[in-house]
């Protein structure tokens, strides 16, 4: 019992990465668990027309929660949890640049997460809104009820906690890698999760400043977005300003993961690396400049029109070819098809497919028929729930060594992924035959003929959702499994695996207290170092036991719970 | 009953059906590609374990140039058919004849208002053939008016007009064709069902209507 508690209190207090990269892991998959429960419930409404299984009320709140917590409480979190385990590991860094302030982000994260979905309970329900949170229906004079303030300030802790992560994890990855880490070698997760945080840094303060206007108006009666001299317009700007650039946020981790993932499995560095962190950052600078194509049917004027038109065909290019790259790894290698190679494939083909649609999208002319309609639907679900989720999931799968020194079940996990990609294919592909069915409706009319694509769609969905719960409990199922004795399962090539230990040679944060501390290997020039890492060399291998470790740690005091206010270590 | 597909929404279809196209061929040969390379270089049971090299390689320029003067090929012929098909959907028509109706959207229904003062809930009558010009606006939050079989919409937003342009088809006997306008935009617990219904008479039926919605006392309606 005293154990348990005493463990209770660890993870309380715990700054160091590993646990809270665990924390935000569960966290993110018990909030998957409920936004994924809300969309089984919009299907479920949706199955046949005019179903009354939600109000009208009931359905709009769904589809708000839902968007939201998927979007900024399930997949951007989901990405930051397997970041905050693997990155430090893979620069070799002893921890995040600042350890308390990633324990803040989490505990406000989770706080703010709560405060979402307890808004739906409250007297007068939540935001029946959208995710997008329109004005002026966002006001209090049409959205009274005080579910839609929380809601709010609930965002507004959330870009809280997501700015204070990625000034974290840039911070870390700037000043925190070993002495052998440049930036050329920079293991590609790492590289992915640099353009992720520097992303996000610049594009949740206009979230958070269009929020604070957004309570300003809500708390004091000002009327920046209930004003007809452009209030919506003003919206619109500040949130796409945000929310464009969010879908790179939430999309880069997932081709990151994939990257480390192809490289592992196709036993082969990434086709023209070089080329493809270029591309990363031309994506990354580019989506600033997009956001237009959100309005595209607002009545911008034609020179506008033109100029994001321009913008997003011209981010599609190294998108394309991100995914281009990614693909011809595959050429000539040596693929072992296990359950995180077939997530990565599945999310290639969505991410390729969901890319595509949106490059039709681009064309102002045919935006004015796909904007606001299921199409747009089917394309950013293709993007973000497939290709996030499964790389994700596959991210999870890969590391699960790594993270529990087990091994899942290889047969359930594959089965597990051919039913969950089956489902989602035929819960979205419908979606792009219901061009004539505007977004965010709670039913429709016989006559209306969206009947059948929608009831192909709910038996897609009560496949994909079952399958995608069955995939995490795989995982869950296998902590029953015995300890693995290697350490690198994979065999793969990248830091975290060959390097089992926290600092490297040089490393500011050196020396280690987190990990065993090892000799560190002599210094290499760039090509030995390479050669090093495959393990060619002679390398001392930690040689202590899981438990045996755990102790070692505790005796040394790193691993956190003595008090309440744990004590932060200087960096020497 | 068979309707006459609108002009709008026939060139949209056509360039529709061309891009979906060009992406299906391109989504084919990536995940083909992809296929053919999981098939072709999967390992096999009892092949010699394969030891990897990942022996930094010295990259060459060349492909980086390859990559972007293809990727230079596929934007300019990308923009140049976008920049071509804007002004389809936005340009004002030379029309001289051109009937406007204001839109004003509210939650949760449509109002018409035509050039003589007439007002109508829910319900648009139009002359066959002619280029109508809606211009679009809202009373109280953002709305999306949606005309459905033509492919076009905008944003009706509060405070501001956006216009467009449709072009209806010809109807000079006693054809009625309805065509439907859906609300895009979320806007409150009655967005499902904020949809409105388009009807197009011959301009003879049209004006025949028209003066039978005039309302005989003077005092019902304003400018």
């Amino acid at each position: 019992m005293k154990a348990i508690v005493f463990s209770i209190k660890e993870w309380l207090t715990t700054t160091h990465h590993k646990q809270i990269g665990i924390l935000y892991i569960v966290t993110a998959i018990f909030f998957m668990a409920v936004a994924g429960m809300l969309g089984e419930m919009m299907r479920t409404q949706l199955a046949v027309p005019m179903n009354n299984f939600l109000t009208a009320f009931d359905y709009e709140q769904t589809v708000t929660l839902h968007g939201l917590l998927m979007i900024l409480w399930v997949l951007t979190p989901l990405a930051a949890g397997i970041a905050n385990y693997v990155v430090p590991l893979q620069i070799g860094a002893k921890d995040l640049a600042f350890p308390r302030m990633n324990a803040t982000s989490y505990w406000t994260y989770l706080f703010s997460g709560v405060m979402m979905i307890s808004t739906v309970f409250l007297p007068g329900g939540g935001p029946d809104t959208g995710w997008t949170l329109y004005a002026p229906l966002n006001t209090i004079q049409f959205t009274p009820q005080p579910g839609m303030t929380l809601a709010v300030l609930g965002l507004l802790l959330l870009s809280l906690s997501i700015t204070m992560s990625s000034i974290n994890f840039l911070t870390t990855i700037v000043k925190n890698r070993a002495k052998g880490v440049t930036w050329r070698r920079l293991p590609l997760f790492t590289w992915s999760i640099v353009f992720t945080m520097a992303l996000a840094l610049f594009a949740f303060p206009p979230l958070a400043a269009g929020l604070l206007l957004l309570s300003s108006d809500r708390f004091l009666g000002t009327v920046f977005f209930s004003s007809t001299q452009g209030g919506g317009i003003l919206w619109d700007e500040l949130f796409w300003f945000f929310g464009h650039p969010e879908v790179y946020i939430v999309v880069f981790p997932a081709l990151g993961v994939i990257a480390e993932v192809f490289q592992t499995f196709a036993k082969k560095p990434l086709f023209s690396r070089n080329v493809f962190i270029i591309e990363f950052a031309a994506v990354a600078f580019l989506s600033m400049g997009v956001w237009m194509h959100h309005m595209f049917t607002t009545g911008v004027n034609y020179s506008v029109l033109q100029t994001f038109s321009f913008t997003t065909l011209a981010i599609s290019v190294p998108f394309e070819g991100l995914v281009l790259a990614l693909v011809l790894t595959l050429y000539k290698s040596h693929i072992t098809l296990n359950t995180p190679m077939l997530y990565c494939l599945g999310a290639i083909f969505t991410v390729t497919l969901g890319g595509i649609t949106g490059v039709l999208q681009a064309f102002p002319v045919l935006d004015y028929t796909f904007n606001g309609t299921y199409w747009i639907v089917g394309h950013f679900h293709y993007v973000m729930a497939g290709t996030t989720l499964f790389a994700l999931l596959a991210g999870l799968y890969y590391w699960w060594p790594k993270i529990t020194k087990r091994k899942y079940n290889e047969k359930f996990g594959v089965i597990t992924f051919l039913v969950a990609f089956v489902g989602f294919n035929v819960l979205y592909f419908p979606y792009f035959f219901l061009i004539a069915m505007p977004r965010r409706i709670f039913t429709y009319t016989v006559a209306s003929g969206f009947a059948s694509a929608n009831l192909v769609a709910t038996i897609g969905a009560y496949v994909f959702g079952p399958a995608a719960a069955v995939a995490v409990l795989v995982l869950i199922l296998s902590l029953r499994n015995p300890v693995l004795k290697e350490a690198n399962p994979w065999e793969a090539q990248e830091l975290e695996w060959t390097q089992n230990y926290q600092h490297l040679p040089g490393s500011p944060t050196a020396p280690s207290s987190t990990e065993v501390a090892v000799d560190p290997p002599a210094k290499k020039s760039a090509g030995q170092w390479y050669w090093c890492m495959t393990g060619s060399c002679k390398q001392p291998r930690p040689t202590l036991s899981g438990r045996k470790k755990l102790a070692f740690q505790r005796k040394q005091g790193s691993i956190s719970g003595k008090s309440l206010m744990p004590e932060e270590k200087s960096g020497e | 009953m068979s309707q006459p597909i609108p002009t709008s929404a026939a060139d949209w279809n056509s360039f529709f059906y061309i891009a979906i196209t060009i992406a299906m061929v391109a989504l084919a040969i990536v995940i083909g590609a992809m296929i053919y390379f999981v098939v072709k270089y999967r390992e096999q049971k009892g092949q010699p374990k394969f030891v990897p090299d990942f022996t930094p390689k010295k990259s060459t320029a060349k492909d980086s140039v390859i990559f972007a003067l293809i990727s230079v090929i596929i934007l300019a012929s990308l923009v140049t058919a976008s920049y071509t098909l804007v002004p389809n959907a936005r340009f004002e028509p030379s029309d001289p004849k051109i009937l406007v109706i204001d839109v004003t959207a509210f939650q949760w229904d449509w109002r018409f208002g035509y050039p003589n003062g007439v007002t109508t809930l829910g319900n648009v009558t139009l002359p066959g053939n002619t280029t109508i010009m809606f211009n679009v606006t809202s009373a109280d939050v953002m709305h999306n008016f949606y005309l459905v079989q033509f492919r076009v919409s905008t944003e009706a937003v509060p405070g501001r007009y956006n216009v467009i342009w449709v072009t209806t088809p010809v109807a000079t006997g006693n054809e009625v064709y309805t065509y439907n306008i859906y609300c895009k935009e979320l806007c409150g617990v009655g967005h499902t069902f904020m949809d409105a219904v388009m009807t197009i008479v011959s301009p003879a039926a049209y004006e025949k209507w028209l003066a039978s919605q005039m309302p005989s006392n003077s005092t019902a309606t304003g400018g």
